[in-house]
């Protein structure tokens, strides 16, 4: 009973998440769409761009002046 | 022994500059969800467009764990060596500062730059994004104050 009970829960509250990114409904689709559109490759750039930089100024901190001999 | 504090403060500022951005993520982005990290290209009153967001914004999050794991991993190294002090005012300094450098390189690049998101959506780019990069200088002085201004005498104690 308590098993049943619990698996009853768990389905009914996966329902809720029908319209996840990697489910398959319409809504699920349509993002997938977007995100892997013709904007991927601009929006990952955006993205990760902040912390390139950001990298690279720890990386000049770490390693110090490079102008000394 | 010479003292060495670079290790320490490049631990310090990345570690800044992650937390700093999950700050911009879980303040900004999630509770008080002002924005997201295309709101400005994708109005955020439709359902797709607030999903595809939360996509990009999850990986903005992923970007800020590693950046902190990397300042964690700095942290050890520089905590294991002989000729880095481990003095708080540094890492503090250097946190202060990540954190800065962070808020002015995001707000540069993408609120103003780029233009894919403000800091209050609403109002597309507005005093706030100024206010933003503000936080961001501020942020970097009292940190490079706080790791320039401790003394020779402390740091070798701190050996």
């Amino acid at each position: 009973m308590k098993i049943s009970l619990f698996l009853l829960l768990f389905f009914a509250s996966s329902i809720a998440a029908h319209a996840c990114t990697m489910c398959n409904s319409k809504t699920a689709s349509a993002v997938r769409a977007a995100v892997f559109g013709p904007d991927l490759l601009f929006n990952l750039a955006i993205t990760v761009l902040p912390f390139i930089i950001c990298s690279l100024i720890a990386f000049f901190i770490y390693h110090g002046d490079f102008t000394k001999k | 022994m010479t003292v060495n504090k670079k290790p320490l403060t490049a631990a310090g500022t990345l570690l800044g500059m992650g937390m700093g951005g999950f700050v911009d993520g879980i303040l900004f982005h999630q509770i008080l969800q002002l924005h997201s990290m295309l709101s400005a290209r994708l109005p955020q009153d439709v359902l797709i467009n607030v999903k595809i967001s939360m996509v990009w914004d999850g990986l903005f999050h992923a970007f800020t764990w590693i950046t902190t794991a990397a300042g964690l991993a700095l942290l050890w190294r520089a905590g294991k060596r002989a000729d880095v002090p481990w003095n708080g005012k540094i890492l503090w300094g250097a946190m202060l500062l990540g954190w800065g450098i962070f808020n002015l390189v995001e707000g540069l690049i993408d609120h103003h730059l780029l233009q894919v998101h403000h800091v209050v959506e609403l109002k597309g780019l507005s005093v706030y994004d100024y206010l933003f990069l503000g936080s961001g200088v501020v942020f970097i002085l009292i940190g490079f104050m706080l790791i320039k201004g401790v003394d020779r005498k402390e740091l070798q104690g701190d050996l």
